[in-house]
């Protein structure tokens, strides 16, 4: 194994999470046989907050990683050659491509889940008989699971041997063919340059529905409906969101921002154009917002007696507004460059 | 209005700013090939103009053989490529072709351009190359084809 400083940064925080993970695990079965009612202990607390930050900073240090290992092969450009490092080989390195992609999937869920345990855990807080214990144990035992799939995915791909091992086929080039197979369908059935249209309008249209919608569902909490009928559409829109921003990213954005026409490549974009960091930030934000408030108003029901939802609830959209308003203005900002 | 508000405001106008802003500062930083990202050689690199105005810089003569096979595109409006010999650009219709055994270090590239025939024939005698037949890009075409 080649040792770097960002190998060593990726199998330290790997094995903390783990050992977090298995101690919060340990700390939730314990409490839940013994049937403790009071989630509010300071270990589990401490450590569902450990665990929530280490989550948050394994996000950033894995694509640190992946973009130092680029220059170690001759024909890898950049972290979508590196992603694929190992393919078709008869070795071990043949997982190493798809334990990154399960370490790429594991980050946003773990930075969801870490944020929906904090927006109850703070909920919680404010009651005097912490009617959302048992939840709490839920989505803590959940975040340590999925916590524990990342790490090992991440210490696994770190471990396998890849040095000696190369690209089967170029780098990013090749996601300029003539179908984006990476896109979500029906995109995925076309060049990226027809899909790009389609792209442009379903990422914007579900921009727009995500501003009305929580614009309306925020309207609605004045009256005291943390959860009104029309809320789970909104959910929806949000959830579509993700794969149409993503293929938005690759097909459109990266292009636009990078000033190459027939470069797909969000990782480039990424690491070449740093302000799609704040733009990819902005969208995320608008999303898991819009998550937050939704799981606040239905997993956080039992607390409403004590703590009144609504207020709350409405605060994360409007976080979710804003941020949505703004990560739309940064893609015209984005889209009007030439 | 509401301090909320102003905030808002602010957050889209600074969003909607930076990505013109972000391009302004990299100005002057180094340039990459519109084909397939590869960092562009100042006497290598090929000019395009696409069918709708815009400017592309691509950073070989493979790359161009590859961008002209596109059917998922028009046809470039024009394409202007260096002279081996002297560097200056020239229009790629008139220029001469010559795939030898050169290989340039930053690109991988084995087709060379000339501005005349005569030294385009040199260049072959000298590298064991082949001059592709005619000038311009039918020439380029028909020998990706032939590949």
């Amino acid at each position: 194994m080649h040792l770097d400083p960002y190998s060593v940064l990726v199998g330290f925080v790997g094995v903390v999470e783990i050992g977090v993970a298995c101690a919060l695990l340990a700390v939730v079965a314990r409490r839940g046989a013994a049937g403790a009612d009071d989630d509010r202990g300071p270990l589990r607390a401490w450590t569902g907050f450990v665990l929530a930050a280490l989550s948050l900073v394994s996000w950033p240090v894995l694509y640190l990683w992946l973009q130092s290992l680029v220059p170690r092969w001759a024909d890898v450009m950049c972290i979508q050659g590196v992603t694929r490092v190992g393919a078709g080989d008869p070795g071990p390195a043949r997982f190493f491509p798809p334990l990154v992609a399960v370490a790429q999937a594991t980050k946003p869920v773990l930075a969801f889940l870490a944020g929906t345990w904090l927006v109850l855990h703070r909920t919680d807080r404010r009651t005097g008989s912490a009617p959302l214990s048992s939840r709490l144990r839920g989505v803590l035992a959940l975040l340590a699971l999925v916590a524990l799939v990342d790490a090992s995915a991440s210490l696994g791909a770190l471990g396998i041997p890849k040095d000696d091992r190369s690209l089967s086929v170029g780098c990013c080039t090749f996601a300029s063919a003539a179908r984006d197979v990476r896109a979500p369908w029906p995109f995925s059935a076309w060049s990226p340059h027809a899909a790009a249209p389609f792209v442009t309008a379903a990422h914007l249209g579900l921009g727009a529905v995500l501003l009305v919608g929580t614009s309306a569902w925020r309207a609605r909490t004045t009256t005291g409906r943390a959860w009104p009928r029309g809320a789970p559409l909104v959910v929806f829109a949000a959830a579509a969101a993700v794969p149409v921003g993503l293929a938005f990213l690759s097909t459109v954005l990266a292009p636009h921002l990078l000033g190459r026409p027939e470069h797909f490549c969000a990782y480039c974009a990424l690491a070449e154009t740093p302000e799609s960091l704040l733009g990819v930030g902005l969208f995320l934000t608008g999303v898991f917002a819009t998550g937050w408030a939704a799981v606040l108003a239905t997993l956080g029901r039992p607390a409403a007696s004590e703590a009144p939802l609504a207020p709350a609830v409405a605060g994360w959209l409007r976080v979710a507004q804003v941020a949505t308003a703004c990560a739309t203005a940064f893609v015209v900002g984005a889209l009007a460059l030439r | 209005m509401n301090r909320t508000l102003w905030v808002t405001l602010v957050g889209i106008a600074l969003s909607a700013a930076t990505p013109a802003v972000a391009r302004a500062l990299r100005a002057g930083s180094s340039a990459r090939c519109a084909e397939d990202g590869a960092r562009l050689a100042p006497r290598r690199a090929v000019e395009v103009e696409e069918a709708d105005g815009r400017a592309a810089r691509l950073c070989g003569i493979e790359c161009l053989e590859r961008r002209l096979h596109r059917t998922d595109r028009p046809a470039p409006r024009s394409v202007r490529v260096h002279d081996e010999d002297t560097g200056a650009l020239l229009d790629a219709d008139a220029a001469w072709f010559v795939r030898s055994a050169v290989v340039d270090r930053a690109t991988g590239d084995r087709t060379h351009a000339f501005a005349t025939e005569a030294a385009a024939r040199r260049h072959a005698e000298a590298f064991h190359g082949r001059v592709l037949p005619g000038p311009g890009l039918p020439a380029l075409r028909a020998a990706k084809e032939a590949r």
